[in-house]
């Protein structure tokens, strides 16, 4: 599903009606359910951010879902998490539309940040914690985001860690909304449990998916080539990995790689240890 | 904290004899109604039944499907706490009746009054959830069993349960604070037995989502709507158990407390309860929804044996086999089986001992024995190691089984005498060594 042909910068100032002006297309900003432009935001509110990340939903594409996403989105108050600026309907080429508008992010993806080398133990443990702040603040309201990866993890220019996309978050409420064993999330960063369809995921999955991205920003690479099929007994230890870190940190890698989610730290438990190790 | 046998509080709540080492009570609605309960908390529970110092108290929602028809008297006592949906019974007042008035008018209500189910809207199970909370907070319980429904389907995704503990994790926060807030597990054996536990997702899910969301510990309890005698048979059903407490506790929680199961419950505590419960009658040591029917039973007293980790019926059974010489490895010496030892041991018979003769209601010794026996065992368990209390329990058990193949071949035995279920616990525990063992 997608816009054939793409979407055209003034088509979709049109459609916002002076909401938003100075939109452009985000590099790789072409994603499995929507298409994302930079903007700038006409409302003037100190309480709202001015340059936004404006994502337009395909025709049809997971209504329910991102209605939900929205919703958690403006509950949620914690810095790890990118604020919501507005969303709602619009009316596209005659069919209609969801679209959100979240600040936008001045930074790179981890992806990116991960490419250049090696992070080190320091530098991990500074991203662990705050993403583990944001997994603890999303199971507040009993959210599980699903697909942790470091592509969905922003290092703003001010150094602030943020997690972007709740597009496949899942409330304990949403059961309907899944189809039977079927598998949301990124192969590499599953969950054991998360990859077989497990029918309630808890933080703890989010707990493991972190440690994979952990395992890569210090590694430099993806700890088993993204093979999901490697992690269906537990992640790789992270002795075997040839990483040398500081023990606790290595005790708390291994932790939340576990097979069991219960084995796993509780995500303000791994950030308050992270905090302690920076 | 010490491992602790509770005595189950119904409506009879004093323990035989002088029995030591009954830590506390767990009260179970069910028995005994609302207003009788807080009359006698009134004059004191704790002094009068000094057990009961220490207390807590199952809300029992997992009884709510209970058919009102056909357990009147069960369904009146649940109703009078105010949390189970009926319409039309009356809260009770002292000023305006008597107890024995409110509960024949209630009698004669609750057939259509009771509506068997449990509320689904937030607001209700809110509602419901506060009630519960105020209750036990009333009564001074040291923690508060939050309230769940019975999961009765093996392909449950657990998340009407998940509700109502989010709900009564808030609820008991708000009502009670600074008190731990236990999440209670109400499994039918039914979503168990199908499945080696170690594979059973459900049990994945339920240890997963509850420690996720950390409570101070957890309360289980297993309804046996597949059994029939007074022990657990089935390996999967005994293994999820010891599963559960053993995965509960090794993510963090404070306190598990297993619910009745019978001796089940302190191969519970061998593996990591911290507080096992279970009475001598039948509907103390186990959860059957069709044991809360309106029907007479007299009890007939048995002889508990731990060496068997089971007992044995007083007809006949008995003394046929201590003329077959198994006295010595059925000998089971307490303050109330003194007497009836010395005289089997003297030649002579079971009906020779008027507290053990085989008649109705004739339980006293029997319960005392047997009450006696669980705390002794309990208390050998404190002061062990995690691998002490697993070798203890693998030793009973092994012996268990052993006598138990050696009994079976006597044959002829009444039904009462059960020899199957102990290597259903041996195979259970040696499947749990093999998953859990440190």
């Amino acid at each position: 599903m997608s816009f054939n042909p793409p979407l055209t910068n003034p088509e979709v100032e049109a459609v916002f009606n002076g909401t938003f002006a100075n939109v452009t297309p985000i590099v790789g900003g072409i994603g499995g359910q929507g298409v994302v432009f930079r903007a700038e935001s006409k409302r003037q509110s100190s309480a709202l951010p001015q340059t936004v990340a404006l994502k337009i939903y395909y025709p049809g594409s997971l209504l329910e879902r991102t209605r939900r996403e929205v919703q958690v989105l403006a509950r949620l108050k914690c810095d790890h998490i990118v604020r919501l600026h507005s969303a709602g309907h619009i009316v596209i080429r005659g069919q209609n539309c969801m679209f959100v508008a979240t600040e936008f992010i001045e930074g790179e993806v981890l992806s990116t940040v991960a490419c250049r080398g090696c992070l080190t133990a320091n530098q991990a443990a500074r991203i662990g914690r705050d993403i583990a702040l944001a997994i603890a603040a999303l199971w507040n309201e009993r959210l599980v985001h699903r697909d942790i990866k470091p592509n969905n993890i922003m290092l703003a220019r001010n150094g602030r860690v943020v997690m972007i996309d709740l597009g496949v978050a899942r409330h304990l409420s949403m059961g309907a909304l899944t189809t039977l064993g079927k598998t949301w999330g990124t192969e590499g960063y599953m969950s054991p449990e998360q990859a077989k369809a497990l029918r309630q995921l808890s933080c703890k999955s989010d707990i493991f998916s972190l440690g994979i991205v952990l395992q890569e920003l210090l590694l430099g690479r993806h700890p088993t080539g993204c093979n999901q099929l490697a992690l269906s007994g537990g992640g790789i230890k992270t002795r075997a990995l040839k990483l040398t870190l500081p023990i606790p940190i290595e005790a708390l890698l291994d932790a939340m790689l576990a097979l069991s989610p219960h084995n796993r730290p509780n995500p303000i438990d791994a950030a308050d240890f992270l905090n302690k190790h920076i | 904290m010490e491992k602790a046998f509770y005595a189950p509080a119904r409506y009879k709540m004093a323990i035989p004899g002088q029995i030591k080492g009954i830590a506390g009570g767990l009260i179970f609605p069910a028995g005994i109604p609302a207003p009788t309960l807080i009359r006698r908390d009134r004059s004191d529970l704790g002094k009068k039944y000094p057990h009961l110092q220490r207390r807590l108290l199952d809300p029992q929602l997992y009884l709510a499907v209970l058919p009102s028809v056909t357990c009147r008297k069960t369904c009146v006592n649940l109703a009078s706490y105010g949390w189970f949906i009926t319409e039309g019974i009356k809260q009770y007042e002292s000023a305006k009746q008597d107890q024995s008035e409110w509960k024949r008018e209630a009698m004669a209500r609750i057939h259509k009054a009771w509506k068997g189910t449990i509320p689904t809207s937030e607001a209700q199970i809110l509602t419901t959830a506060l009630k519960a909370t105020a209750f036990q907070q009333m009564m001074g319980c040291e923690a508060i069993l939050l309230p769940s429904p019975l999961t009765a389907e093996l392909s449950s995704d657990y998340s009407v349960e998940l509700g109502w503990l989010d709900i009564g994790l808030k609820a008991a926060e708000t009502q009670a604070p600074g008190i731990d807030r236990f999440a209670s597990i109400a499994l039918s054996d039914t979503s168990l037995r199908g499945l080696d536990p170690w594979h059973n997702d459900l049990l994945t899910v339920i240890i997963d989502q509850i420690t996720a969301r950390m409570p101070e510990g957890a309360y289980i309890v297993i309804e046996q709507s597949n059994e029939h005698g007074y022990y657990c048979t089935h390996p999967n059903t005994v293994g999820s158990l010891l599963r559960l407490v053993y995965q509960l506790k090794e993510a963090g929680l404070k306190r598990v407390v297993v619910g009745p199961i019978g001796l089940a419950g302190l191969l519970a505590a061998a593996v990591g309860a911290d507080i096992w419960s279970a009475g001598w009658y039948r509907g103390e040591r186990r959860v059957l929804l069709a044991d809360y029917q309106d029907q007479m039973g007299m009890a007939v007293p048995t002889y508990y044996s731990h060496a068997l980790a089971g007992e044995i019926h007083l007809e006949d059974d008995l003394d046929r086999l201590v003329k077959r010489g198994f006295l010595s490895q059925l000998e089971e010496q307490t303050g109330a089986s003194k007497g009836l030892i010395t005289a089997l041991k003297l030649g002579r018979s079971v009906r020779s001992v008027p507290e053990w003769q085989h008649r109705q209601s004739n339980v006293g010794a029997a319960t005392e024995h047997f009450f006696a026996v669980a705390a002794r065992e309990t208390a050998k368990l404190n002061g062990q190691t995690k691998a002490g209390c697993l070798g203890y329990a693998h030793e009973w058990l092994q012996s268990a089984e052993k006598l138990a193949s050696k009994l079976y071949s006597v044959g002829g035995f009444n039904p009462r005498t059960e020899l199957s279920h102990q290597a259903a616990w041996l195979q259970a525990f040696e499947r749990f060594l093999e998953e859990a063992a440190p």
